[in-house]
C-alpha cells in the first residue's frame, strides 16, 4: 500500500493539542455525539413537518409539487395543521434545539469545569430516554393525544419519559460541577448554568400546573377525577394563558437563549484570540438579562383579561431588554467580526456561523423590542409577526449556534476532519440568504397584515388582512426551503463524516476518496503480486 | 493569529473542493486569551445615549399606564376599566359623548362615516342635519324604526339606502348616549338627550312596524329645533 502523501485527506490532528482539553472531549465523545446525531434526526423531521404544515396555511397549488399532501391532509386526520404545527414545532424545540442543546451543555460544562465529565453511561441513558420521551410524545401528538397548551403539547406518558431523562441527565452534570477546577471561564459558565437550571423548573412548572398532564392520569387512577381538583390549581381559568406566555418565552430566553449566548462566550474568544469587547459590561448584561428577559411573556398578554400592572410591568421591563441585548451584541458581534477580520474573511468556517448567531441574537432582541411598545403590539400580535420572532430565536440565533457549535466540536471529539469545505460553504450562505428572506418576509408581512387588521375604513375587513398575509405565507414558505437545504446539507455532511469515520474505525485503512484525491505523482506504483494474482 | 503561534504564520486557506485539514483556522487551538480582559473599553456615546432613551421610555410608559389595582384590568388611557367593581378603584366613564362615539364607532360609522359625512346620494352627513338637531323625539323615532325611501338633508337628497332600525341594539341609556354624540359632535351644537326622552319615544311608537319614510317623520315633528334646546 502506498504511504500517504501529504496533501491526502488528513484524518488525524483535529484533536485538541493540549492533552488537557483532548481528555475533556474524549470523556463526553459518546453522549455528545449521539445527542447530535439524535437531534440532527428530529431537526429533519421537524423541518419537513414545518414547510408542509406552513404549506397549508395557503393553497398547495401555488408552490408545485405540494398539491400531494394536499390529498394526505383531506384524507387523515394525522396530516391536518392541528396535529402536524404542534408536532412540527415540538419536534424543533425539544427535539431538535433542546437535544442538541443537552449536548453541548455537555462539552461546554465539562470545559469551563476544565474536568471529565462525571458518569458518561447515565449521561448517554439520559439521552437515550430524552429521546425515546420525544419520539412518544410526537406520536401521541399525531394520535391526538395533543394537550392543546402550546410547547406543552406532549401527552402525560412521555412527559414522565422526559422527566426520567432529564434527571438522569441532571446527575452527571451536578457532579462534573462538583468537581470542577479553579480558573474555569465564569462568564460562559454562568449563563450554562442558568439555562441548566431554568429548564428544570420551567418544565416542572409548566407540566404540572398548566396543562395538568402530569397528575391527572395518576390522580384520577386513585378515585379523584380532573375535574374536582383542577379548578383549585393557580393554573387554572384565565391564568393558564399568562403561565402559558410565561412557559413559552421562558424556554426561548431561560433555556435557549443562555445556552446559546454560553457557547458564544466560550468558542468567540477562543477563535478570535481576542477577549471579549467591553468585556466589563458582560456581568450587567448577564443579570439584566436574567431578571428582564423572561417578562416578554406579556407580549402575548396585551389587551387581555389580565390585570392591568402585570401587563404594564411587563411591558417595561421587558422594553428594558435592550441594555442586555446592545451589551451582549457589542461583546459578542464586535469580538466575532474583530475576529474575522484578523482571520481573514475566508479562514474558518466556525466563526462565520457564531457571527451570524450574534447577528440574529440581536434581530430577535429587537423583534421583542418592537413588541415591547404597545401600539406596536396592538398592531402586530396577532400577524405573522409572532412567528417571525420565535422564528428567529429558535430556527436563527439557536440553530446556528449550534451549528458553529457542532462544527468545533465534532472533530475534536472524533479526531477526525470534515469532509468537504463546499457543503458547510453552502451550508452557510443557505442559512444566511433564508433568514434574512424570512426576517423580510415574515417581519414586513406581518406590519403589513396588522397594518390591513387594525385599519379604520371599514370596508377592510379581516378577509383582506388574509389576502395581504397570504402572499407572504407562500414567500416564507419557500425561505423555511431555503433554510432546510442548508439544514439538510449539514445533516448530509455529519451523516457523511461519521460514516467515514466508523468505515476507518473499523476498516484501520484509508478511504476510496482519499486515494482517489491523491495526485498522480509521475509513476504508477508498481502493482503488488497479490493484485496481479487478482 | 500570528501574535499567539508565532510558528504559524499563514494558516491553511481551505480550498472549497477540499476536505477540512488540521492546520486551517478553526482547529488551531490557541493558547487562552483572558475572555475579559482587564483594561476597560468605553460604551460608545450613542448606545449609551440610547441605554438612556429605553429608560426614558419606560419610565414614561410607566406615568402613562400606572392605573394599578386588584379589579384593574388593562384597557389602556382612554378607556373604560372593566373591573368586577371589588376593591380597585374603578375608573367609569360617565361622559356621554365618549360613550356615545364608542356606540357611533361600532354601529353608524360603516356608512356614516368616522367623519359624520356620509356618502353622497346614499348615507346623509349627521353634521348640520335637521333630523339631528331637530326634534329628539322624531331622532328617536327614527333611529329605533330606521328610514326607507329619500330623505332631505342640508339641502341634497339621500336614501337609495334603507336604513335599519336600532330599538332592539340598544338600550335607552345607550341610545341616549349616541344622539347626545350625535347633536354635539362636527359642529353641532344642540341639547343632549336623556334617556327618558328615550323611553317615552320608544313607547309612543311602539306600534310601529316597519321603517320610517321621509312624509311620517316630518308629521311626527317639523324641521327647526327641539323645544327643550332653549338656546335657539
Amino acid at each position: 500500500m502506498a504511504t500517504s502523501s501529504s496533501s491526502a485527506i488528513a484524518n488525524k490532528g483535529f484533536a485538541s493539542t493540549d492533552p488537557e482539553l483532548a481528555a475533556i472531549d474524549a470523556s463526553v465523545r459518546w453522549p455528545v455525539l449521539f445527542s447530535f446525531l439524535t437531534s440532527i434526526h428530529w431537526m429533519v423531521v421537524g423541518t419537513i413537518l414545518l414547510v408542509y404544515a406552513s404549506s397549508l396555511t395557503h393553497p398547495q397549488e401555488t408552490i408545485p409539487g405540494l398539491s400531494l399532501f394536499v390529498n394526505l391532509s383531506e384524507q387523515c386526520s394525522f396530516f391536518t395543521y392541528g396535529r402536524v404545527f404542534p408536532a412540527a414545532v415540538d419536534a424543533l424545540v425539544y427535539g431538535w434545539a433542546t437535544t442538541v442543546g443537552l449536548g453541548l451543555a455537555v462539552w461546554l460544562l465539562a470545559r469551563t469545569c476544565r474536568t471529565t465529565v462525571f458518569a458518561p453511561t447515565t449521561l448517554m441513558t439520559g439521552v437515550i430516554f430524552w429521546n425515546i420521551g420525544i419520539a412518544l410524545g410526537l406520536t401521541g401528538i399525531f394520535l391526538g393525544d395533543s394537550s392543546s397548551v402550546e410547547l406543552l403539547e406532549f401527552p402525560a406518558y412521555s412527559t414522565w419519559v422526559l422527566w426520567i431523562a432529564y434527571t438522569l441527565f441532571a446527575i452527571p452534570l451536578f457532579g462534573t460541577y462538583l468537581g470542577r477546577k479553579p480558573g474555569g471561564d465564569h462568564l460562559a459558565q454562568s449563563w450554562l448554568l442558568v439555562a441548566l437550571l431554568a429548564f428544570p423548573w420551567l418544565f416542572a412548572t409548566g407540566t404540572t400546573l398548566l396543562g395538568y398532564r402530569l397528575l391527572s392520569p395518576t390522580l384520577s387512577a386513585a378515585g379523584l377525577p380532573s375535574s374536582s381538583w383542577t379548578g383549585s390549581l393557580p393554573g387554572s381559568g384565565v391564568m393558564q394563558g399568562l403561565l402559558d406566555a410565561w412557559y413559552v418565552h421562558g424556554i426561548l430566553t431561560l433555556w435557549l437563549a443562555p445556552l446559546g449566548l454560553g457557547l458564544l462566550y466560550y468558542l468567540v474568544p477562543k477563535l478570535s484570540g481576542l477577549s471579549i469587547r467591553f468585556g466589563s459590561k458582560a456581568q450587567v448584561a448577564f443579570w439584566t438579562w436574567v431578571v428582564l428577559a423572561p417578562w416578554t411573556a406579556v407580549h402575548d398578554m396585551v389587551g387581555g383579561p389580565f390585570p392591568a400592572d402585570t401587563v404594564t410591568i411587563g411591558l417595561i421591563f421587558s422594553g428594558l431588554i435592550f441594555i442586555p441585548v446592545a451589551f451582549i451584541g457589542m461583546n459578542l458581534v464586535g469580538t466575532a467580526w474583530a475576529g474575522e477580520e484578523k482571520q481573514g474573511h475566508h479562514g474558518g468556517v466556525v466563526l462565520p456561523f457564531l457571527s451570524l448567531a450574534a447577528v440574529v441574537f440581536v434581530a430577535a432582541g429587537i423583534s421583542e423590542e418592537i413588541l415591547s411598545i404597545r401600539s406596536a403590539n396592538q398592531l402586530l400580535r396577532f400577524t405573522m409577526f409572532r412567528e417571525c420572532n420565535i422564528f428567529l430565536w429558535v430556527y436563527g440565533f439557536f440553530s446556528f449556534t449550534a451549528f458553529g457549535g457542532m462544527y468545533y466540536i465534532v472533530p475534536r471529539l472524533l479526531d477526525f476532519g470534515w469532509r468537504s469545505a463546499l457543503l458547510i460553504k453552502a451550508h452557510y450562505y443557505a442559512s444566511l440568504y433564508g433568514i434574512l428572506l424570512v426576517l423580510a418576509m415574515l417581519g414586513f408581512g406581518g406590519v403589513m397584515q396588522g397594518l390591513t387588521l387594525e385599519n379604520t375604513d371599514t370596508h377592510v375587513t379581516i378577509v383582506n388582512a388574509n389576502d395581504v398575509a397570504l402572499s407572504f405565507y407562500i414567500a416564507a414558505t419557500m425561505c423555511v426551503g431555503l433554510i432546510s437545504i442548508g439544514s439538510g446539507i449539514f445533516a448530509l455532511h455529519l451523516g457523511w463524516m461519521v460514516l467515514d469515520w466508523l468505515r476507518i474505525q473499523i476498516r484501520g485503512s484509508r478511504l476510496a476518496s482519499e486515494i482517489l484525491l491523491e495526485p498522480y505523482e509521475g509513476t504508477v506504483p508498481a502493482k503488488s503480486s497479490e493484485e496481479v494474482s487478482a | 493569529m500570528s501574535q499567539h503561534n508565532p510558528e504559524l504564520q499563514a494558516p491553511h486557506q481551505p480550498n472549497p473542493e477540499e476536505a477540512i485539514r488540521p492546520d486551517a483556522p478553526d482547529f488551531i487551538e490557541t493558547p487562552e486569551v483572558a475572555t475579559v480582559s482587564d483594561e476597560t473599553e468605553r460604551l460608545p456615546l450613542w448606545l449609551f445615549f440610547l441605554c438612556g432613551f429605553a429608560l426614558f421610555m419606560a419610565g414614561s410608559s410607566f406615568t402613562g399606564f400606572n392605573t394599578f389595582g386588584l379589579g384593574l384590568y388593562d384597557q389602556g388611557p382612554g378607556g373604560p376599566a372593566l373591573g368586577p367593581g371589588g376593591s380597585g378603584p374603578d375608573v367609569v366613564v360617565t361622559d356621554p359623548v365618549a360613550l356615545g362615539k364608542k356606540i357611533y364607532n361600532g354601529n353608524c360609522a360603516n356608512c356614516h362615516h368616522a367623519d359624520g359625512e356620509g356618502q353622497p346620494g346614499v348615507y346623509p352627513p349627521m353634521g348640520g342635519s335637521e333630523y339631528v338637531l331637530g326634534s329628539k323625539e322624531r331622532l328617536a323615532a327614527l333611529l329605533l324604526h330606521g328610514i326607507s325611501g329619500p330623505i332631505t338633508v342640508r339641502g341634497g337628497s339621500y336614501g337609495s339606502a334603507v336604513m335599519p332600525g336600532w330599538a332592539i341594539s340598544f338600550t335607552d341609556d345607550q341610545m341616549a348616549d349616541l344622539m347626545t354624540y350625535l347633536r354635539k359632535s362636527w359642529g353641532n351644537t344642540a341639547n343632549e338627550a336623556k334617556a327618558d326622552e328615550v323611553s317615552a319615544a320608544r313607547a309612543k311608537f311602539a306600534s310601529k312596524a316597519d321603517a320610517y319614510c321621509e312624509a311620517d317623520l316630518q308629521k311626527i315633528a317639523p324641521n327647526g329645533p327641539d323645544p327643550s334646546d332653549t338656546k335657539k
